[in-house]
């Protein structure tokens, strides 16, 4: 099938932050897409890129094959409809005239709208039940009601392709499914092409013919729900344990998040030693902290990232002056705090002349039996001529584990 | 709209026949009459209530109509654009921008050109239209005009471009500022009746186009993108806004000076009573306007009389109030 909306080597940046660098990806005809991903993994830039709202720095978006930036918005709004996550009127338009503003593609510069705009937006606002609300003032209306709103005014655009941020975020698990169930038959009946962005892993699997998993500005992985919403997928992406089953009703994936039931478990005062810098241990450290564990980081440059968050914490740390190399005295104390330690764990961060010692640190604790977890790929850039690197061989060999991603910490740690 | 405009020629013969010396509403009608229609009335004849009424009040009340209208047209657009229910070009500093561009073209005599009585109002407009795009490039943050920025904003460039005005007749002893003071304190006893052919024109011309953006408009103050996803090319539409609200801002700050707050109220009486369709909105906030200055203005003439209250002053006094009333509201507090 012929991609209606083609994104081609797309690069886009906010100020001071790369989204996308170089992505590609269409949006078939006729398909219902479900996009999911991580917050700020970039989902609602890449719509807002789709519709033209935002402009690729480079490469080029097509709509129908026409460079998107050509076409007049007018001709854009009469194919592509945009449901936003939320949307303020400053003034008191009524929920009906804010579906009715769906015409606006359709109308003429002066006049009202004709007898055919109202017919088509009524039937909109019965189709997503809000019908009654017609006279409401849209700012009072609740969340969820906005919500059906700003759907029932897509709706009345008449458009070949909706794009979709959250759209049912606020609501009830009754307009939920019906709105679901809404966008399903009109892909059905009108072949209305369809791109869904979702928070709800289940929702997602459940209404989307394909699904693409985004991840810090690229797809991580794209396919059918079950090929995507996968055990392994999720936990690498959104760094959390799940569990992935059938849904026995529709066969689609279905998504349990594991971590939270072991909770109360958590607790066990042991003390985990973190070895990190440059805000390269907050996570782990969070997540250890919040199961009850007592964290320790070390050696830490004062005024390092790492070294505010253990302040702000009340962690014990072992520090050193502000750039300055890893002297003696620091050496020790990061050593008394490994000792008392029940597990190490090695960050990745940047390894230096500086900080080399933090690594033999490390070794050190490995000769004395400690068990050490390593993040795996820690050490993409070495400083010290193949010293650091050859610390990690050691470490390798010496027998400490290596683990891919933070959400498998706790694993290793509930092992001790 | 037809009702609001019969109200307007109420309000007008009313304003015309009220004043230091009085003139009975029958009297008025029928000189008016004659006048436009050239119809034999009785009793007018009389040679010297005639000319008050149309040498001296009729201009005056048609310059009230006229300022009333295009700072009312003025303030409901800007307060879509800016998506911000307190613009209006008074607090936003434009009418300030406006008199220094006015005072300048005086000061250098060019309403003694041939451009005539253009080149006051032309200089006001540039005036204006520079104001408001600094007001507006300052204000904005990541792509909108919040409250409180665009407030502040506005009162340091009034109070800036005040200074300079204060400055420009300080160090001059030029007669023709003399009046200045006068007619920064908002005024229409000195519009000259030449002016209002050529105000009515930029009035006429500017509302029009606006009036033709009000659909946008309409969409614009849902937010940007939203206008944007629904079909409106925004950038355009809002500079061909911005550019034909400081025209007819500018044009009429130069006969009348600083009036405050019409901008501001006028359009949102309109919406509390007609609701906020810009289609609406604009050509009512218009006739709406015209009657509120045209009222504010003979207030001013009456309440004092032969002295009489400038009509900036009127406006202020009751529009400040007006102003608290809707800052205090509590919807507007968390508006952007």
């Amino acid at each position: 099938m012929p991609a209606i909306l083609r994104m081609e080597s797309v690069c886009f940046q906010y100020p001071g932050r790369e989204v996308f660098h170089g992505l590609t990806f269409g949006l078939e005809e006729g398909e219902v897409l479900g996009l999911i991903g991580p917050n700020s993994s970039g989902k609602t830039t890449l719509l807002k890129l789709m519709d033209g709202l935002l402009n690729p720095r480079r490469g080029k978006v097509f709509l129908e094959g026409k460079d998107l930036r050509k076409v007049p918005r007018r001709e854009v709004a009469r194919k592509i409809a945009v449901v936003p996550q939320e949307m303020e009127a400053p003034f008191s338009f009524t929920a009906g005239e804010i579906v009715l503003m769906g015409r606006a593609p359709y109308m003429g510069r002066f006049g009202w709208e004709k007898q055919r705009d109202l017919k088509i937006a009524r039937e909109g606002m019965a189709l997503t039940d809000i019908a009654h609300l017609e006279k409401r003032p849209f700012a009072e209306l609740s969340q969820g009601e906005k919500q059906r709103v700003l759907i029932a005014r897509a709706l009345a655009q008449e458009p070949r392709v909706m794009l979709l941020d959250e759209p049912t975020s606020h609501l009830d698990i009754n307009h939920q499914v019906e709105i679901n169930g809404l966008i399903r038959s009109l892909n059905v009946e009108k072949n209305l092409t369809v791109m869904n962005i979702s928070h709800d892993l289940n929702l997602a699997a459940e209404y989307s013919h394909r699904i693409v998993l985004l991840s810090s500005g690229s797809i991580y992985a794209m396919g059918t729900p079950s090929m995507v919403i996968t055990e392994e997928n999720i936990r690498r992406v959104y760094e959390t344990m799940v569990m992935v089953e059938k849904n026995p009703v529709s066969g689609a994936p279905r998504v349990t998040p594991l971590a939270r039931a072991k909770m109360e478990k958590a607790g066990l005062q042991k003390t985990i030693h973190i070895i990190c810098g440059e805000g390269s241990g907050a996570d782990s450290a969070r997540r250890l902290l919040l199961r009850g564990y007592r964290v320790s980081l070390g050696v830490l440059n004062i005024g390092d990232s790492d070294e505010k968050f253990g302040k702000a914490l009340g962690l014990t740390m072992a520090l050193e002056e502000p750039f300055s190399p890893i002297s003696e005295r620091a050496y020790r104390e990061n050593q008394g705090l490994i000792e008392k330690a029940d597990l190490i764990i090695v960050e990745r961060f940047l390894v230096g002349h500086g900080n080399l010692a933090n690594l033999k640190a490390a070794i050190e604790a490995l000769k004395k039996g400690k068990r050490v977890v390593v993040l795996e790929n820690g050490l993409q850039y070495d400083f010290t001529k193949g010293e650091a690197r050859g610390c990690y061989q050691w470490l390798q060999e010496g027998g400490a584990e290596f683990i891919t991603d933070h959400s498998l910490i706790l694993k290793e740690v509930e092992k001790v | 709209m037809i009702f609001l405009a019969a109200c307007l020629a109420g309000v007008g013969v009313m304003a015309v026949s009220l004043g230091a010396v009085s003139i009975p509403l029958s009297k008025t009608w029928a000189i008016l009459f004659h006048h436009f229609f050239g119809a034999v009335s009785p009793g007018a004849g009389d040679a010297k209530d005639s000319s008050i009424i149309l040498d001296l009040r009729l201009p005056r009340v048609i310059a009230g109509a006229l300022v009333g209208a295009a700072l009312s047209v003025a303030g409901s657009v800007l307060q879509a654009l800016l998506r911000n229910p307190l613009a209006d070009p008074y607090i936003l500093g434009i009418s300030s921008g406006a008199a220094v561009g006015a005072v300048l073209a005086i000061l250098f005599g060019l309403g003694a050109t041939i451009l005539g009585s253009y080149a006051v109002p032309g200089a006001a407009f540039t005036g204006a239209l520079f104001t408001l795009l600094l007001v507006y490039f300052i204000a904005r943050v990541e792509g909108r005009v919040p409250a409180q920025t665009m407030l502040l904003t506005g009162v340091i460039i009034s109070a800036f471009f005040s200074a300079i005005i204060m400055f420009l007749i300080s160090a001059t002893s030029d007669e023709r500022l003399y009046s200045v003071t006068f007619w920064l304190m908002g005024n229409l006893e000195y519009v000259a009746s030449q002016a209002l052919g050529v105000i009515f024109i930029y009035l006429l011309s500017g509302s029009a186009v606006l009036f033709s953006l009000a659909k946008d408009l309409n969409l614009i103050s849902m937010g940007e993108e939203t206008a944007s996803e629904l079909g409106v090319e925004v950038e355009r539409v809002k500079k061909t806004a911005f550019i034909f609200t400081a025209l007819i801002t500018g044009a009429v700050v130069s006969v009348s000076g600083l009036i405050g707050f019409v901008g501001l109220a006028v359009p949102h009486l309109t919406r509390m009573i007609w609701g906020p369709d810009h289609r609406f909105l604009i050509p009512a906030s218009a006739l709406l306007g015209a009657m509120v200055l045209i009222l504010a203005d003979t207030i001013g003439r009456t309440v004092m009389a032969p002295s009489e209250v400038p009509v900036g002053v009127v406006t202020a006094l009751g529009g400040a109030p007006f102003f608290v009333y809707l800052l205090r509201r509590k919807r507007l507090a968390g508006n952007p």
